[in-house]
């Protein structure tokens, strides 16, 4: 085996050999020291091309090579394959572009001739220093951890799962299901939100290849892909959960009765209940922080009311550790919370003002809801007049939500089809409800609100007082009204009647409303929150975690491995989130194939132990947090999995501490100080 | 003018597929113009650049994508930022400024790889062939 370079010239047809006299430049390199042979030819990537540059590399013992010809865009993997069916390392090639750079782009002959030869020289001084890389595999875990057990984490479940792999769905609350179950009818064309989500529960329940741990939180999270380890919390439940058969015995018999969270405190339940009637997992929980028995008190009386004895109150929290190769996040989003603006009159008469969250508006039109899915206010009555004011918080937040808007106006429609005489009418700046089926929505709220006519008189006579002068009165708006600015609208509220405030084209208008909507602005969740600190993953500037790419990868996170799926992303709706759970089940597949091992990439940085002096400098640049100091050892080391070989620690690193293979110091001195050459 | 080299750099992602678009449009630029590939333009470290000016550069460029849209994320940034070092270390080689540029081209801009190549080629060319004076650089360079 020798060390010197086979060179390869390509005439590209006449692309490169009208410019650059071929004959001239091989006999002129053959004399090169470190040249075994130069080999020309009319066109070298194409199959006649491959062959001959394959069999001259047969019958040689050379194993550095130089192709001089098009980008490496462009073959740089043709001939990287040849390579390695002549059993050569394809690390030990390198391409000079003396195409592109050279011979399309330079008008003399002689300029192009001399710029060729420095380029091809350039490639052999540098492919003389190459390495002979290796292509490393390792063993991964092909496992799947969807954390979020909402519409999206049940999709990328079910589809992850597809083929026979094991996937785990990670619930905080005690069932699965989320934000969907809340609603009655889903936005944009108003479907049965639970005839959508049981059958897909059902689905899970079912499929032995999806284990559900709920009711737990994860205390640790930590890893890369093929290789993450997660650390769970399962808080004890109370109940045996094999033995519970969801009969709600112990429910009836609970004397705690606290406010709901699930209801937004717009009903209450017991300290033993259920999330809600028909979920998924069907088995009762325990709140072991309002529970008589667990804070202290005494009390048997779900244990005598259960007919399966399936009450546990023995049960102690208890951690698992699970593997797996790709996480899945899906934990969602939460809402603004109004509270924090007093034009809006949400304060703690604001449910016996009638006025609402959305997702608390939600609620009633839910069969399962605090009033059965009438909507009525407070008092029991049917309101004649619903406001709902958009872009709630958007100000506050920075951004428009982008999905609030549809289910806003889905709720407009879900309001009237109760009572008759109830009206709809919405405040807004942008309408962000497009599309067909979102105009559509829009449509079927104007034409339904076109039958009803309010007779606000008598409303309107109780909020006149506080309404201020030079603000005139509006009884019969259209189902939506475009405001001059959807952050300077607010409610009062009289005698129980609300007015919303607002003005158009310069001038101020009040309007009554026995109900006000307040249509909140999505921000990131807590666990969200906690989630991507831990595994250290990119976000967006409103907090949410950011895709890697918004464009070409948007449903993976800024840490290989690690999909997003639905609102964690930001406000989405619901085949929004689940075309992003879809994306990302589909994303853990592919990257995970059982019974294939992970290659690693090659092009990948080190560091050197002796030179380093553990100034973090490497770790504050790495854009994939590949570089992490070994406080052992007290120096850095660079996980190769993480590491996507941009190179930017190695000229960063004070101490000349880190390599980029591949592109290393001499490398590249060698490339710059022969490209200058001629 | 004077015959010169303008030392090129270029990330793998954007300004290498501005380059070959470039040449797909077969837009001219003097053949001084030698371009050195890195993965990120965050490789480019300032003795990169002086290393290129040692070895005979009248000239050093680099591109990279576009800020916000590094194929890293922020290997840009960190060229961006490092940037600041090379100014002082220019002078005391007594290197005008001019003679170094930090530059974006993406992978569609052909006709932007031109421009940007041509102008600063110019403006390297205005300046004429550099002489390093410094010793030091000089003793390196052996
Ligand atoms: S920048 Fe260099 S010296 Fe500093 S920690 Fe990283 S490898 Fe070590
Ligand atoms: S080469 Fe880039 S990705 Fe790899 S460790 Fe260095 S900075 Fe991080
Ligand atoms: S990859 Fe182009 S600048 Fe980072």
């Amino acid at each position: 085996m020798t060390d010197k370079v086979g060179v390869f010239l390509c005439k590209c047809s006449d692309n490169i050999a009208a410019r650059v006299d071929i004959e001239q430049l091989s006999a002129e390199l053959k004399l090169e020291e470190d040249v075994a042979f130069v080999k020309s030819h009319e066109l070298l990537c194409a199959g006649h091309g491959q062959e001959f540059f394959e069999e001259a590399l047969k019958n040689s013992d050379i194993s550095r090579v130089v192709v001089a010809a098009c980008s490496p865009k462009d073959h740089e993997s043709t001939f990287q394959k040849c390579m390695n069916h002549v059993g050569k390392n394809k690390f030990l090639m390198q391409m000079a572009n003396i195409r592109e750079q050279c011979t399309w782009v330079t008008s003399e002959n002689d300029n192009a001739y001399a710029k060729a030869k420095a380029l091809t020289r350039a490639a052999i001084r540098r492919v003389k220093l190459h390495e002979q890389l290796v292509e490393k595999e390792i063993d991964c875990h092909t496992e799947v951890v969807v954390i979020g057990g909402g519409i999206a984490g049940v999709e990328s479940a079910l589809l992850a799962s597809g083929d026979g792999r094991k996937v785990t769905i990670l619930e905080k609350s005690p069932s699965l299901g989320g934000m969907v179950t809340k609603l009655e009818e889903a936005a944009p064309n108003m479907e049965c939100a639970p005839c959508m989500v049981s059958p897909r529960l059902s689905l899970i329940d079912e499929n032995d290849n999806i284990n559900v741990i709920t009711n737990c939180d994860i205390e640790e999270i930590a890893g890369y892909l093929g290789n993450f380890e997660i650390k769970v919390k399962k808080r004890a439940r109370m109940v045996d959960a094999d033995a519970c058969i969801g009969c709600d015995e112990c429910i009836q018999a609970c004397p705690v009765e606290v406010s709901s969270a699930y209801d937004y405190g717009m009903s209450s339940r017991k300290a033993v209940d259920v999330l809600f009637p028909g979920c998924f997992p069907n088995c009762a929980v325990v709140d072991t922080s309002v529970c008589l028995k667990t804070t202290g008190g005494e009390c048997n009386a779900c244990v005598e009311a259960c007919p399966m004895e399936a009450m546990d109150f023995s049960q102690t929290d208890e951690i698992e550790v699970l593997r797996c190769g790709a996480v899945i996040l899906s934990t969602g989003a939460e809402q603004f919370d109004p509270v924090e603006l007093s034009q809006y009159a949400f304060d703690a008469n604001a449910l016996e003002n009638d006025i609402y969250t959305y997702s608390q508006f939600a609620r009633l039109t839910s069969n399962h809801g605090p009033t059965g899915g009438s909507v009525v206010k407070q008092n029991g009555e049917a309101p004649k007049r619903i406001a709902f004011v958009h872009c709630v918080g958007r100000e506050q937040l920075g951004y428009c939500s982008g999905s609030c808007c549809e289910a806003a106006f889905g709720l407009g429609l879900a309001a009237m089809s109760g009572d008759e005489t109830t009206s709809v009418v919405h405040f807004v700046s942008d309408v962000m409800c497009g599309g067909e089926l979102g105009s559509m929505l829009l449509e079927r709220v104007n034409q339904k609100n076109r039958t009803r006519t309010v007779d606000s008189d008598a409303m309107w006579s109780k909020v006149m007082s506080g309404l201020g002068s030079g603000v005139q009165e509006i009884t019969q708006p259209s189902f939506m009204v475009r405001v001059d600015n959807i952050n300077e609208v607010s409610v009062t509220t009289d005698n129980g009647v609300s007015a919303v405030r607002y003005s158009v084209a310069g001038k101020s208008y009040g309007i009554a409303a026995d109900m006000v909507v307040l249509v909140t602005g999505t921000q990131p969740s807590k666990t969200s929150t906690e989630l991507m600190r831990m595994l250290d993953l990119a976000a967006t500037r409103g907090g949410f975690a950011a895709a890697d790419h918004p464009i070409l990868r948007p449903a993976s996170s800024s840490l290989d491995g690690v999909f997003l799926a639905g609102s964690v992303m930001g406000g989405k709706n619901i085949s929004e989130s689940i075309i992003s759970a879809k994306a990302s089940a589909g994303g853990a597949l592919s990257k995970l194939v059982p019974g294939r091992k992970l290659s690693l990439k090659s092009i990948v940085a080190y560091a050197d132990e002796e030179l380093c002096s553990a100034c973090e400098l490497c770790v504050q640049v790495c854009p994939y947090s590949a570089a992490k100091i070994d406080v052992n050892r007290n120096i850095s080391v660079i996980n190769e999995v993480l590491c996507q070989g941009c190179g930017t620690c190695v000229a960063t690193c004070p101490s000349g501490a880190v390599t980029a293979r591949h592109f290393t110091d001499a490398q590249l001195d060698a490339e710059i100080s022969e490209v200058l050459h001629g | 003018m004077a015959e010169v080299k303008l030392l090129t750099f270029v990330c793998n992602w954007c300004s290498y597929g501005g380059a070959d678009q470039a040449g797909g449009l077969k837009i001219e630029y003097p053949s001084g113009v030698r371009l050195v590939k890195v993965m990120c333009s965050g490789r480019v470290d300032p003795q990169l650049i002086l290393q290129g000016f040692r070895k005979g550069a009248d000239g050093v460029l680099v591109l990279g994508c576009h800020p916000g849209d590094c194929h890293y994320k922020s290997g840009n940034y960190s060229a961006q930022k490092r940037m600041l070092l090379l100014e002082p270390l220019l002078a005391q080689f007594g290197i005008e400024s001019d003679r170094f540029q930090l530059n974006w081209v993406s992978a569609g801009e052909g006709e932007r790889f031109g421009k940007v190549v041509n102008e600063m080629y110019n403006k390297v060319a205005a300046l004429g062939p550099l002489k390093l004076t410094d010793s030091a650089v000089k003793e390196e360079t052996a």
